[in-house]
């Protein structure tokens, strides 16, 4: 437990210096551009209001640019008005041309009037009216200074913890699988902290009521790997694996639009539906519950005919995204229905719906496997099946409970899938699911050939996944190659958890402290 | 199993040896399979030679990728690299001669070097470093996919006469009426993709059945540590299965060039599955130990046979065949645990 509250201490701590250092990039990167393009200085408190939103920042630029051009030149030019689009940075660089155009065309006095415009009418105000009625967050100075405060008071104490601890056996953390996959994890952000502080910046945005910032994003996008993850880790420590996740995500949303958009009383009606045809109940349950049946068909196939695992679950993999064209026909339907949209896009707690579901589903599940005796049911049937028969274990129902439970999941897991883009898609929705949850296992130290298994690990490992995603993107590679990239850090973190290397690391580490208890005695 | 204990046996009892009954069992579900198509298309062109011949031509590249699946899937291990290194082969040719304007024949043997390599690289993380094979070659093909991206993200289509010369390199086939030689009608011809599919079955065959090294591989998929205690080449047997296995996917991937005419790099997509459930349903055992390349030669035939007889009911949606091939599966696997648990209780009384 120790071992645990040092780590959770440091890792929490090191993550709040680097979204204060972050956010402290970011205003200075902001209020540079605003400084060097408008010549005007604001007040910290504007700063602040830039820093909580990316999105306002943009529209206030654009009504900036606005404001200039209507003043400079008399609305004359409004097809010189840079576009909405383009990046903060870029369309400053835009202004800053219209600007120079203004110089020439008109007088110093319609650009004096243009100032006092933008001085006078400043939107700025409404953000920061807006922004003020979220309290304790008036002030981003403050807020940044408080983080990278606390989050290096957390790091002292993990370190002064650290010091402390009489009997810290650092071989045995070392050789932990875990423990390679946070420094794995951790390492990817240090190098995005070295490269782009920005890239920790979390802003708050008051229209949607939620958090923005990659750090954010990444826990929201891997919600659904997390959520297979929880199912496949068992699966893994059984000593199988589920290669149909993917498949049953195809499923549940196609079953969850079809229940939406289908009416069989007026099948011509075309027009996109802010309705569900049937009760939103039903839009639920049903297809989590299609999914628990075809999770608990593998389970069956597994546990009472003793099919060997990827071949059993193959047939679901193959024949899955099938049976999810069938249901629509071969329809893409989409929706507006806005309880749906909440699953996957609305805001609970100022958090991105799918991290609450994911925090509710992770709770529930490590309470059901590690406060009833299951989980140690499932890692004596992943080690030994024939003695944890004799035992008296019925490997046949651990295996169905195993099984339907990755269903379900998967199913929870498409729901999310398909309310992020509205609509279901059977032959793209949860492509490559199966791999990365069994990648994202396997990084958090759960052996494929079954036994024991982390819960914890396997979130670690879909956040290092995501991470290594997010990280790719925001430096600008084409999605097509984040999978060379992903490859090389993954061929990385296997090759530090792989037994050898961490039997020579843990002898290192063993070898120093014994020659340094050594010396002290 | 001494070779003079056999050869006194005769040919009979030695065709029904139990030992083949996984691939007896296949031949006859495609018999039975092949037969229902008979009756219900006969009329419409299903009994033709064409057809037949079609059957090896439509899944060539994955009957030659197969072939070293079949190896790695008798070791105990799995390879899910296969289809991302036999699209890299394509657009390592395809870029190589569109974008760069080297020969094809270059980067044909220098995409059989890259696959080699790959393969040996995984084989060798596999042994030395204990990584699970699942998970190194699954990193694998994330490798040689984004390598593919990384390389072009369009389509490139490739024109060069010595590839449209190998594609179109056919074999016509006559038969003899009334002493003198014709074609046969609907004329039918073997591809260049058959003929290599189905030298590597044969060689596959050979290496398998009549080689030290072929023993050496059932050895260690039998029990890989009994292997290692009887002094066998565990570690160089197991890297060599690997590479093989690389070179076939590169193969396929020059094979799969010959279909198409052009690199992609989402090519093949989903692809090493397609070969493992070939090698599956030819009664290769994914616990390694048993397998058969005439079993997974029937199991690409029988992965051909369902799309042909949805193409003649013609009525039928793509998507029944994924489902008709999951049912297949489902079939064939409950068939194989039946014979598996028959044998095994003949075997214990």
């Amino acid at each position: 437990m120790k071992k645990k509250t040092y780590l959770i201490f440091l890792i929490v701590g090191l993550l709040l210096l680097a979204v204060g250092i972050g956010c402290f990039a970011r205003i200075c990167a902001v209020k540079d551009s605003i400084y060097s393009n408008y010549s005007i200085s604001f007040s910290d408190a504007s700063f602040a209001s830039v820093f909580i939103n990316d999105h306002d920042e943009a529209t206030v630029k654009a009504d900036f640019d606005a404001a200039i051009l209507a003043a400079a030149t008399g609305g004359a030019s409004a097809s010189e008005e840079p576009s909405m689009d383009e990046v903060p940075v870029e369309g400053a660089e835009a202004v800053e041309a219209a600007e120079a155009e203004a110089v020439e065309a008109v007088d110093e006095e319609a650009q004096e009037e243009a100032l006092e415009a933008i001085a006078e009418a400043s939107p700025y105000d409404t953000v920061i009216g807006s922004f003020s009625k979220v309290s304790g967050l008036r002030n981003a100075w403050k807020l940044q200074g408080i983080l990278i405060g606390a989050g290096l008071l957390l790091c002292l104490v993990a370190v002064v913890l650290v010091l402390r601890a009489k009997n810290l056996d650092l071989a045995a953390i070392m050789r932990s699988k875990i423990t390679w996959a946070v420094i794995a994890e951790l390492l990817i952000l240090v190098v995005c902290l070295v490269i782009r502080p920005e890239f920790f910046s979390i802003s708050y945005q008051p229209s949607s009521r939620m958090l923005y910032g990659n750090l954010v994003d990444i826990i929201n996008r891997s919600a659904e790997i997390t959520i297979i993850g929880m199912g496949m880790t068992m699966v893994i420590a059984l000593g199988g694996t589920d290669l149909s996740v993917g498949a049953l995500v195809a499923v549940s949303g196609a079953l969850a639009l079809k229940l939406m958009r289908w009416d069989p009383t007026n099948p011509l009606y075309q027009t996109p539906g802010d309705y569900s045809v049937y009760p939103f109940i039903l839009v639920l349950l049903v297809p989590l519950l299609v999914c628990l049946l075809m999770g608990a068909f593998n389970g069956v196939l597994v546990g009472q005919l003793k099919l060997q695992p990827i071949i059993a679950t193959l047939i679901l993999m193959v024949s899955g995204r099938g049976i999810a064209q069938i249901i629509t026909n071969g329809k893409q339907y989409t929706t507006m229905y806005s309880p749906f949209r909440v699953i996957g896009q609305g805001s609970c707690l100022f958090l991105p719906t799918p991290i609450v579901i994911t925090v509710v589903v992770v709770a529930a599940v490590m309470l059901f496997v590690r406060k009833t005796a299951f989980g140690t049911f499932v890692e004596s049937v992943g080690i030994n099946p024939s003695a944890s028969r004799l035992s008296g274990i019925n490997s046949k129902v651990v295996i169905l409970i195993v099984f339907a439970l990755t269903g379900l999941l998967s199913g929870i897991s498409g729901m999310i899938y398909s309310s992020r883009i509205m609509s279901n898609d059977s032959n793209n929705a949860g492509i490559n699911y199966e791999t990365d949850a069994i990648l994202s296992v396997v990084i958090g130290g759960t052996s494929m050939s079954g036994g024991k298994f982390s819960l914890t690990g396997t979130i670690v490992g879909s956040i290092i996944i995501r991470t290594i995603i997010t990280f790719v993107y925001y430096f600008g590679v084409s999605p097509d190659s984040t999978m060379a990239f992903k490859a090389l850090i993954i061929a990385v973190i296997i090759v530090l958890q792989s037994e050898p290397v961490r039997n020579w690391m843990a002898k290192r580490s063993q070898a120093r402290t014994m020659v340094k208890g050594g010396a002290v005695k | 199993m001494s070779q003079k204990t056999e050869k006194r046996q005769s040919l009979f009892s030695r065709i029904m040896n139990p030992k083949y009954i996984m691939v007896y069992a296949t031949v006859i579900i495609f018999l039975i399979i092949y037969a229902y198509g008979a009756i219900r298309y006969g009329k419409i062109g299903f009994t033709t030679l064409r057809t037949f011949v079609n059957f090896f031509t439509d899944n060539a590249y994955y009957g030659i990728s197969a072939v070293g699946m079949t190896m790695v899937l008798i070791t105990g291990g799995i390879d899910l690299s296969v289809a991302s290194v036999a699209s890299l082969t394509g657009m390592l040719i395809a870029y190589g001669y569109e974008r760069m304007g080297i020969s094809p024949v270059i980067t044909m043997l220098f995409s059989i070097l890259v696959g080699i390599g790959l393969g040996a690289l995984m084989g060798s993380a596999i042994h030395y470093l204990n990584v699970p094979p699942f998970i190194t070659t699954l990193t694998g093909n994330f490798l040689a996919r984004g390598i593919c991206s990384l390389i072009s993200r369009e389509s490139i289509s490739i024109n060069h006469p010595l590839i449209d010369a190998l594609a179109g390199f056919k074999i016509t086939l006559y038969h003899m009426v009334d002493g003198e030689w014709v074609k046969i009608k609907p004329i039918t011809k073997i591809d260049l993709t058959v003929i290599i599919f189905i030298v590597m079955i044969i060689l596959g065959t050979i290496v398998l059945q009549h080689t030290r090294f072929g023993r050496n591989v059932y050895a260690i998929g039998g029990s890989e540590s009994s292997a290692k205690l009887m002094g066998l080449p565990v570690g160089k047997t197991k890297v060599a299965v690997y590479a093989i296995n690389g070179f076939c996917s590169a193969l396929a991937g020059i094979a799969y060039v010959l279909v198409v005419k052009s690199g992609w790099n989402m090519a093949l997509q989903g692809g090493e599955l397609e070969v493992i459930s070939s090698a599956v349903i030819g009664g290769t055992l994914l616990t390694g130990g048993v397998g058969y390349m005439i079993g997974t030669m029937f199991g690409v035939l029988l992965k051909s046979v369902i799309p042909a007889i949805i193409n003649f009911n013609g009525t039928l949606s793509s998507w029944w065949g994924k489902i008709a091939t999951g049912a297949l599966l489902l079939l064939f696997i409950v068939i194989q645990r039946a014979v598996v648990s028959y044998t095994g209780k003949k075997k214990a009384n």
